[in-house]
């Protein structure tokens, strides 16, 4: 297999007493769409935003291109291509659709006015619209604030705002938890369509049969490390399975790689 | 990055009335009959858009504002509707009007500034000191007072912020502090009694004079602020920052927005703010009205909570505080001139704002479920 585009190796990040991640090992390669699966509380969040910089671990390492990086910031892992879908979403409920997909690089006017810091909400809002139209969103009104919009309008706005910004890599934590049978099969339609951009894709989820459709490979964590690794043509539901719960211990031969 | 448009389009929600027709949109149980559908939408358009109306508080303020108005002009058609009264009343309110422009800043961002109103009067008091010991009735002299006010104003904000966001202190406590520190250093370097000694140049120019002989410099100042402030607040990078602050400050710093960078600008802008109105407070008393200034914070919050802005953060507006501020400064007009006696005033604040949270909290917890 080529050379990973993204390794995490040995993080460990304590909050408090409770030690989420134990020397945390991750792999992505380029263009694939890995699983991370794993237990609650295996540490699968606190994994993702490690990787994204929203939190620092207390060490290990992030190796992203075969460098070193530093996810000092979540500024960090957005400039190198690395964008992410939080569990909670992360929308900020009094803007609107436009305002949240573009907080924190919004577009400013050009000359003296953006000099000034003067929205270009027009065009911020041509783009929004645009991409939802691209990615079959479907709000109406995107001018209205997030606060009233139901789950499902939420996730796509937020998988929206992943899908611009991102270039490498976008880390899904658990996408499809709110949704229903419908929006989950629109939702892996985005997955395989970003994949054919080339973008990889980690995704937390639950769901085994969504996982063993859509994904290369699967990583399963438990009690803040790696345990297991599967190509998923290659394994079957049960294996994976029996290594979530420490049934059963996978050896480094064994890893399928 | 570009995507090929999807090939079966089911949608996230609510199918646009094109692809309603197409497919039945199941999750709304609507049936596949696209008149009903696009009456449907249109509904909820209107419903939309009424939802954004009533959101901006501000309409239901002037509306208010404008009936108490009447109010006071039919029952003192001779007195009210006055141009001295009006004016006065204006320019009474002007300092508030500044306050309250600064104080939505930290509301939107989720904050509170409780210290406005005593760091009014502490800048007040450092700029007659500085300007008493620079000397002279010139130019120069009401300059370095005025950068003194609002120097001092900035650095108390400053401190506020730093507290609010290093130490994590609560702001509603940490500027109950700080407005108890700065009225106390006032009384302290005062020596507990009002000065008066300020240059007759500033009284003269900012206090009472008025551009082109018609808009009192008071009231420009005001007017400025407000301008600037609404700008700011709606149509720059920096005011929306404070609002996602104020949303979700959680989301915010996932975008890589600097929170703690925005939080102390927002108190540095309250900070001088302050110290601007105490200025002109100073240019228009002549003197450093220790005492004049108990209930200025409070009648700003209220002004900023009338005129829409959300007690819990997220979206405000400068434009509708300004309106906001002056419905307690028509019913303390009002009541004065029908001889109730106008300690009344506080109270009928003090309810109001009780009421007016309460009604903001309804609302929040409708939209939550
Ligand atoms: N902010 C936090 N503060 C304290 N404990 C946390 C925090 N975030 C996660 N944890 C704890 O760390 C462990 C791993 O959590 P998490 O990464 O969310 O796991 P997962 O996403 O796999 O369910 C859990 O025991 C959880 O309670
Ligand atoms: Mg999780």
């Amino acid at each position: 297999m080529s050379t990973p585009l993204l390794e995490a190796v040995g993080l460990v990040k304590h909050y408090g007493h409770i030690e989420a991640l134990r020397g945390a090992d991750f792999t992505v390669y380029p263009g694939e769409i890995v699983a991370l699966l794993g237990d609650n509380g295996a540490g699968k969040s606190s994994l993702i935003k490690a990787i994204c910089g929203v939190i620092q671990p207390d060490s290990g390492q992030i190796r992203f291109e075969g460098k070193q990086v530093n996810m000092s910031s979540p500024l960090v892992a957005r400039k190198l291509g690395i964008e992410t879908v939080f569990q909670d979403l992360a929308l900020a409920p009094d803007l609107d659709p436009a305002g949240n997909i573009f907080l924190g690089q919004e577009i400013l006017y050009g000359g003296i006015l953006g000099k000034l810091g003067f929205l270009n909400k027009r065009e911020m809002h041509r783009r929004t619209e645009e991409a939802f139209a691209r990615l079959g969103v479907g709000i109406q009104d995107s001018k209205a604030t997030v606060v009233n919009m139901s789950g499902g309008q939420r996730q796509g706005i937020a998988v929206a705002r992943s899908m611009i910004w991102a270039s490498k890599i976008i880390l899904m934590d658990e996408p499809t938890a709110a949704l229903g049978v419908v929006q989950s099969r629109r939702v892996s339609d985005l997955i395989r369509r970003v994949k054919a951009e080339g973008i990889a894709i980690v995704l937390v989820s639950h769901n085994l049969p969504f996982v063993f459709e859509i994904a290369d490979r699967i990583e399963v964590m438990r009690l803040g490390k790696r345990v297991g690794r599967f190509q998923v043509s290659e394994a079957s539901a049960d294996e994976v399975l029996d290594v979530m719960t420490g049934l059963k211990v996978q050896n480094e031969q064994e890893a399928l790689l | 990055m570009s995507i090929e448009p999807p090939v079966n389009s089911e949608q996230f929600e609510r199918g646009s009335e094109l692809q309603a027709q197409d497919q039945p949109v199941i999750q709304n149980n609507i049936p596949p009959d696209s008149g009903a559908v696009s009456r449907l939408n249109r509904l909820e358009k209107f419903w939309q858009m009424l939802g954004r109306i009533y959101r901006t508080q501000a309409i239901l303020t002037t509306t208010l504002l404008l009936a108490l108005m009447l109010i006071f002009t039919i029952l003192f058609p001779t007195k009210f509707p006055t141009a001295f009264n009006l004016e006065h009343l204006i320019i009474d309110y002007s300092g508030i009007v500044i306050l309250s422009a600064g104080l939505t800043f930290a509301m939107t961002s989720g904050e509170f500034d409780l210290s406005i109103g005593g760091v009014l009067v502490f800048t007040g008091v450092m700029s007659v000191k500085i300007m008493g010991l620079v000397g002279g009735n010139t130019w120069f002299t009401i300059l370095v007072g005025f950068i003194v006010s609002l120097g001092v104003g900035g650095l108390v904000g400053v401190f506020n912020g730093w507290c609010i966001v290093k130490a994590r202190i609560p702001s509603i406590i940490v500027t109950l502090g700080t407005s108890a520190v700065s009225l106390g250093l006032a009384y302290i370097v005062s020596g507990g009694r009002d000065l008066s000694e300020i240059p007759p140049l500033l009284s003269d120019t900012l206090g009472f004079g008025k551009l082109f002989d018609i808009v009192p410099y008071t009231v420009l100042a005001a007017v400025l602020v407000v301008t600037i402030g609404a700008i700011t607040l709606n149509l720059t990078r920096f005011g929306r920052h404070c609002a996602a602050v104020g949303s979700n400050i959680e989301a915010a710093r996932r975008a890589g927005i600097n929170v703690n960078w925005v939080v102390i600008r927002i108190y540095i802008i309250s900070g001088s703010v302050s110290g601007l109105a105490g200025y002109l407070s100073l240019a228009r008393f002549s003197s450093t009205t220790l005492a004049g200034h108990a209930q200025d914070s409070l009648t700003a919050l209220l002004g900023v909570v009338l005129g829409g802005t959300s007690l819990f953060g997220g979206s405000g507006t400068v434009l509708g505080t300004a309106i906001g501020v002056f419905i307690p400064g028509v019913l303390s007009n009002g009541l004065i001139m029908a001889g109730i006696i106008p300690y009344w005033q506080y109270v009928i604040v003090g309810l109001v704002l009780i009421v007016v949270v309460y009604a903001d909290l309804l609302r929040r917890r409708n939209r939550g479920s």
